[in-house]
């Protein structure tokens, strides 16, 4: 056995570990080798192998997941809960498989005749409604980070993307097709790949968005790299890899080196600037062709603007300037030079070209510029009269300079530098022509903007962006964000992915020491982790090597990715995971005490293709998903529910409980997809909540208020809070007074009975019991108002906002 | 002590045929004295007589520097540029000492020492202040370190200090909140810094954004716009009489509870905090004192709360980690100590004035302090710049006052350089022991039964430093 080692946590710690079950640990923090031996034992990353169910002596279980739980409780003389009624598992199956209530109507068809194969027909007539891909989509985006916006930039700069929503809707329509989870997870990390040429599968372009619709980190490229390694392998494996980001990891066989393995992965990839429209064009709308005319001619816009600018520099104005500032910045230090060029409207780098343009014509005793030479150092000092007498002697030099020019100068009789480079900038910009001109001295003009080695060659308005001054950039700033916005705004442009592609020439990633770019170690392969690949990870060769990653994520023999889905899966159906740290089953994680069950599912999961929706019925068919929350023991022998011999009460989660606050009330507008609205506010939409606009700088008050995971990192699970600003919510806030408000319109019969009978039907799904009713008529009195308050009580009550 | 399981007393009430409101807060708790109201939040006693009743936390989230606020070094200016022997191990490389920018001077009676960036606190509360030199915590970065000072642990989700506090004590005033945070937006770590972990919900803090200019924004929907309270407190009792049948229903619902004891306590806030939060309430020239800034405005609001009997009010300077001054530690703590130290001493004026100083125990501290050496440029928020510290674990400083502690007070030491405290060290587990003793808690005694023992704040650390305790 290892002898103990002192605890070394000294040094960089910045990765915080929860679900962690001892404060101190026995061995040095980060001790890779240590580590790995470690992960030779730990059961998360066993191979997968299908433990056979264990016999049990009941006619209880239904299936293997049964006979699993009922073992264990059996083990520790427990029973399992009674079965719920059917009214309860109507309203459970409802909300955990779309998230909606069922209407009166569905839950009279649905009670009528209770039988098994009734369950089995309600089960499948959810899990082929639409709303099952918005209710786990929902749940998918909690683990993808997903946000509308690009998170805190810059002032002024335009902060929503404006199609992060293709990449919810491909979700939302991924798991409505019961697209296999491997394929899933596949296409989210190199969709460009498996897309290819093939028109027909364009949206799924769409799916790329798991990676490019996190946040910016002000455009920091180490951090949205970071970003995305963190949302695939703690998002797909429950690997913490990103903790390896500045030190081995402390807790995990994870070497900084697989870290950067894994960054130059994302480092060799790049976001195009045009980004894809996932509609054919031949497809496109009226309306969307339009919106596309209208991008285009915005876009002419923006080339307009720098073809205008690179064209100014060859007028007369720009050309003056800038010859006058390249004699100016002789004498200017670097910082005084910078403000003095914004200050005169010259482009720097410009001047600095005609500079190093009019040294190389002095050298070469260009007789063009010898007017230029003689005069310009005494005018740029204010010597006039200098400049006059060196001028006089220029008419014997040897070349002489071009009479017409000589002759001008002598007519203006230049009294300051300004008025020198004018006549030179009138005669180059005038002569400004592609064809040689037969004349000796216009040709000569001609070639100062027109020979390859001229002041100006080959700025174009393509490049003219690498010579402009800070003033110019920020017009034309202005005008990108004015663009930008314009796309977030323009709802009829067809939708695009938000893709990435692989650069040309994949990067070799080195390490960088500490995590600072600038401290550079070793060289390592693009690959994939070591304590995955047998200690002997093999180089990724197709290009960034996204594919190869997606493949080797989504391989049967991973140990993680299945059992990580399942547990998030179990977690969703049955209120709480097996393993209580659903993105972290690295060495910290101790073994669950359904370890078998999970590892059952898991293989049953990929046998069954990677289907989640036969994922669904498998635990939805059980009997342990049938039990009521009321064990039968009670609580006391098993306070955590640890064996599920009961239940999990659950409370709606802020998604469900406003799309539920709606659909009673008969105002829920269920179109599917589409461009995120407002969730608050006068605005608020009447859609479901997945398509609220989700600001990642400053997500929505209510959603805050309710426990939304903060979008910008990877969430593994919601936190659930209990403050009296969620009731303040329910008491006082336009949004439920409204709905309130219409509830009691819709209800409105003359019968107080049936009235209130109407109202419960809808709000409860059930009817009211007789004391509950003359509870309600009392409560109400003559007060016809009162009838709101009724309404309003019923929608805030724990009933309302709890399944169980 | 062994408190009973919340399951088994709900059990035995349901077979009694009894509702949660007949059970009283002590019986809930096994704590203090049985109350009227059967709230959980109810005011109860502590163990024995405690010197405070209520605590403020001045949280300078980010780690503001030691050596440039309360524990001057002036072996730190003599060594200035040069590399000093005992360069310990911290987030980042650092390099050469650096000396404070900041002159200090001595202040009140006790002469005690503080830099020009809390010249108005000192010169208001020198004699009360109790600077503990000697503070030391886990590990150098922020979100562990956050969830040690706030949580008693690094690395487990575990209740916070307000939360133990407002269960051990309840709170004064059933109509506001027992744990009261005011934070512009969110701090690094969010709502993790002040969560309630295993214990029961309604010990969690509220949360409020001071980002919000009026009453009105600071809470969402405070204001019933159709309905008068009166009505309202119809329409509560008739909700309440649903869940508490709904509940009855059920077994253990510790989250329907909480749900259920939210609508009350928001139907009570929405007046209180009205006030509360309003400090326009406040006469002109305490607005003045405190100077009519946000941060003045969350100080002024700090005090409203505990005069009005909150338990535990934390303020945090700013959201994500203002005090982290990687680089231009001079201009940046300038800047934010310039910030909060105007409402800092108008509060403990205030606090003083008000005879509220002597039973409310104001902390003034971050989750760590910085390096005396200066930071090295790296990538990232450093480049090119030889300005900043670090963070520094090994040695920091937290300020006290009030609430029980000697006045114009220094406890412990640090090396010559300010690095690592040396003498009568004090690590974050002991200022938390000693916390809970000044509220009149026996810290190994404080503790609430989940999933199996006994867990307390302190967990199986702590150890009162009897020296700051007057």
């Amino acid at each position: 056995m290892r002898t103990p080692a002192p605890v070394r946590i000294s040094f960089v710690f910045s990765c915080l570990l929860l679900g962690t079950t001892a404060a101190e640990y026995d061995f040095e923090l980060g001790d890779q080798e240590y580590l790995f031996r470690e992960a030779e034992t730990h059961w998360s990353f066993q191979p997968l192998e299908r433990p056979v169910p264990p016999t049990v002596k009941s006619d209880w279980p239904r299936n293997p997941i049964d006979r699993f739980i009922f073992s264990k409780l059996q083990e520790s003389g427990m029973s399992p809960a009674k079965e719920a009624s059917a009214e309860t598992l109507v309203r459970l199956l409802f909300f955990d498989l779309i998230g909606l209530p069922p209407s009166p109507a569905e839950m009279d068809r649905w009670t009528k005749d209770w039988s098994e194969k009734k369950y089995r027909a309600l089960v499948n007539h959810l899990l082929a409604s639409p709303h099952y891909g918005e209710r786990w989509g929902r749940h998918w985006l909690d683990v993808a980070r997903y946000a509308d916006t690009r998170g805190w930039l810059a002032a002024g700069r335009e902060q929503r993307y404006p199609f992060a929503f293709t990449y919810r809707d491909w979700v939302v329509k991924a798991l409505n097709e019961d697209m296999p989870f491997d394929e899933f997870c596949r296409l989210q990390i190199a969709a460009d790949k498996m897309v290819g040429d093939d028109e027909t599968r364009k949206d799924d372009l769409a799916a790329l968005g798991f990676l490019t619709a996190g946040g910016r980190f002000l455009n920091r490229k180490d951090s949205i790299i970071d970003d995305r390694i963190d949302v695939v392998t703690r998002g797909m494996m429950g690997l913490t890899v990103t903790c390896a980001r500045c030190h081995d990891h402390m807790f995990d066989p994870i070497p900084t080196a697989d870290y950067y393995s894994l960054y130059g992965v994302f480092a060799s990839t790049t976001e195009p600037k045009e980004l894809p429209p996932i509609v054919d064009p031949d497809d496109m709308t009226e309306e969307q062709l339009e919106a596309e005319a209208k991008l285009a001619e915005m876009k002419t816009e923006l080339t307009n603007f720098k073809d205008e600018v690179a064209r100014k520099l060859r007028g007369p104005e720009k050309i003056a300037a800038h010859l006058e500032f390249s004699v100016r910045m002789k004498s200017l230090n670097r910082a005084k030079t910078i403000s003095e060029a914004l200050k005169a409207s010259v482009f720097l780098k410009v001047a600095e070209r005609w500079g190093r343009y009019l040294a190389a014509a002095q050298k070469s005793n260009d007789n063009l510029w010898s007017a230029w030479h003689a005069m310009a150092p005494h005018l740029v000092k204010g010597e006039s009269g200098k400049a006059a007498a060196a001028f006089k002697k220029l008419s014997s030099a040897n070349p002489a300079p071009p009479r017409r020019l000589l002759d001008l100068i002598a007519w203006v009789e230049p009294a300051n530098l300004k008025e020198l480079a004018s006549i030179y900038a009138d005669l180059i910009a005038e002569t400004d022509a592609t064809k040689p001109h037969p004349d000796a001295t216009t040709e000569a003009l001609r070639l100062v903007l027109n020979d390859p080695k001229g002041p100006l060659a080959n700025i174009t308005g393509n490049n003219i962006e690498n010579f402009w001054d800070r003033k110019v950039s920020g017009s034309y700033r202005k005008l990108v964000i004015k663009f930008e916005g314009a796309v977030v705004d323009m709802p009829t442009i067809a939708p695009r992915a938000m893709v990435l592609e692989d650069m040309d020439k994949p990067f070799t990633p080195v390490i960088f020491e500490r995590g600072d770019p600038s401290r550079r170690g070793d060289k390592v392969p693009r690959q994939f982790l070591t304590v995955l690949e047998d200690g002997k990870p093999e180089p990724f060769t197709n290009g960034s090597g996204r594919m190869e990653l997606s493949e080797k994520i989504t391989d049967p023999e991973n140990p993680l990715t299945a059992r990580v889905k399942i547990n998030r899966v179990w977690m969703h159906h049955f209120g709480k995971p097996l393993v209580d740290t659903p993105s972290d089953f690295g060495l910290q994680a101790p073994e669950p005490v359904h370890r078998e069950l999970l590892d059952w599912l898991a293989t049953e999961f990929i046998r069954r293709d990677w289907s989640l929706k036969e994922l669904h019925r498998l635990m939805i068919f059980s009997s342990t998903y049938r039990q009521e929350t009321i064990g039968a023991e009670g609580a006391e022998k098993d306070p955590e529910n640890r064996l599920w011999g009961r239940m999990e009460s659950r409370r709606l989660e802020y998604e469900a409980m406003r799309d539920a606050v709606l659909a009673v009330t008969g105002e829920l507008d269920r179109t599917l997809g589409g461009r995120p609205e407002e969730l608050d506010g006068e605005n608020a939409t009447l859609r479901r909540a997945i398509y609220g606009h989700i600001n990642r700088a400053r997500p929505a008050t209510s959603m805050l208020t309710f426990d939304v995971a903060d979008p910008s990192l990877h969430a593994p699970r919601r936190a659930e809070t209990t403050v009296p600003q969620q009731a303040l919510f329910f008491m006082n806030s336009p949004f439920v007074q409204e709905r309130v408000a219409n509830l009691n319109a819709l209800t409105k019969v003359k019968n107080p009975q049936q009235r209130i009978k109407k109202i419960y039907r809808r709000v409860f799904s059930r009817f009211p019991e007789s004391h509950e009713i003359d509870a309600a008529l009392a409560f109400v009195g003559d007060n016809e108002e009162k009838w709101e308050d009724l309404i309003q009580a019923l929608i805030a009550s724990n009933e309302f906002a709890f399944v169980d | 002590m062994n408190i009973p399981r919340q399951v088994s007393r709900r059990e035995m009430l349901s077979r009694c045929g009894l509702g949660m409101g007949a059970l009283t807060a002590s019986s809930f708790l096994g704590l203090g004295e049985a109350s009227a109201t059967g709230s959980p939040l109810a005011a109860r006693k502590p163990h024995y007589r405690g010197h405070a009743k209520r605590v403020i936390h001045i949280f300078l989230n980010g780690g503001p520097s030691q050596v440039d606020t309360f524990d001057p070094k002036p072996t730190l200016t003599k060594w200035h540029g040069k590399e000093i022997p005992n360069n310990l191990r911290t987030e980042r490389p650092t390099g050469a000492a650096m000396a404070s920018p900041f002159e200090f001077q001595n202040y009140g009676q006790s002469g005690l020492p503080v830099s020009e960036l809390f010249a108005k606190t000192a010169a208001a509360a020198a004699d009360d202040l109790c600077v503990v030199r000697s503070m030391h915590a886990n590990v150098p970065n922020h979100e562990p370190s956050l969830m040690l000072m706030n949580c008693g642990d690094s690395i487990l989700p575990r209740p916070s200090m307000g939360s133990w506090i407002s269960y051990g004590l309840g709170t004064e005033n059933e109509n506001l909140p027992a744990f009261v945070v005011l934070c512009p937006g969110l701090p690094v770590k969010g709502a993790e810094n002040w969560r309630s972990a295993f214990l029961p919900g309604s010990f969690q803090a509220t949360h409020i954004d001071t980002t919000g200019k009026t009453v009105d924004q600071l809470i969402a929907n405070l204001r019933n716009k159709k309905i008068g309270l009166d009505r309202q407190r119809e329409q509560m009792d008739f909700l309440r009489s649903l869940n508490d049948k709904h509940l009855s229903q059920r077994q253990g619902n510790d989250a329907a509870e909480a749900r259920l004891q939210s609508f009350e306590l928001a139907y009570r806030m929405q007046m209180e905090a009205t006030d509360a939060f309003d400090v326009q309430r406040e006469p002109k020239y305490i607005r003045e004192m405190y100077g009519d800034t946000r941060h003045g405005n969350e100080y002024l609001i700090a005090r409203r709360l505990v005069e009005r009997g909150v338990r535990f009010v934390q303020l945090w300077h700013g959201k994500g980690q203002p005090w982290d001054s990687h680089v231009e530690v001079e201009k940046n703590h300038r800047r934010l100590a310039n910030e909060c130290d105007q409402p800092l001493a108008a509060l403990l004026t205030d606090l003083k004035m008000r005879g509220l100083l002597e039973d409310t125990l104001v902390i003034i501290g971050g989750e760590f302090g910085r390096t005396p050496t200066v930071e090295l440029p790296s990538g990232g928020t450093s480049v090119n710049a030889k300005n900043g510290r670090d963070h520094n674990h090994h040695g920091f400083t937290v300020a006290l006052a009030g609430g029980g502690v000697k006045g114009g007070h220094i406890h412990g030491a640090t090396d010559e350089f300010g690095f690592k405290a040396v003498q009568d060290r004090v690590h974050v587990h002991d200022l938390h022991a000693t916390i809970l003793h000044l509220l009149g808690f026996d810290h190994t005694k404080l503790t609430y039964r989940y999933a199996g023992r006994d867990f307390r704040l302190t967990d199986v650390e702590g150890r009162i430093v009897r020296d700051i305790v007057a």
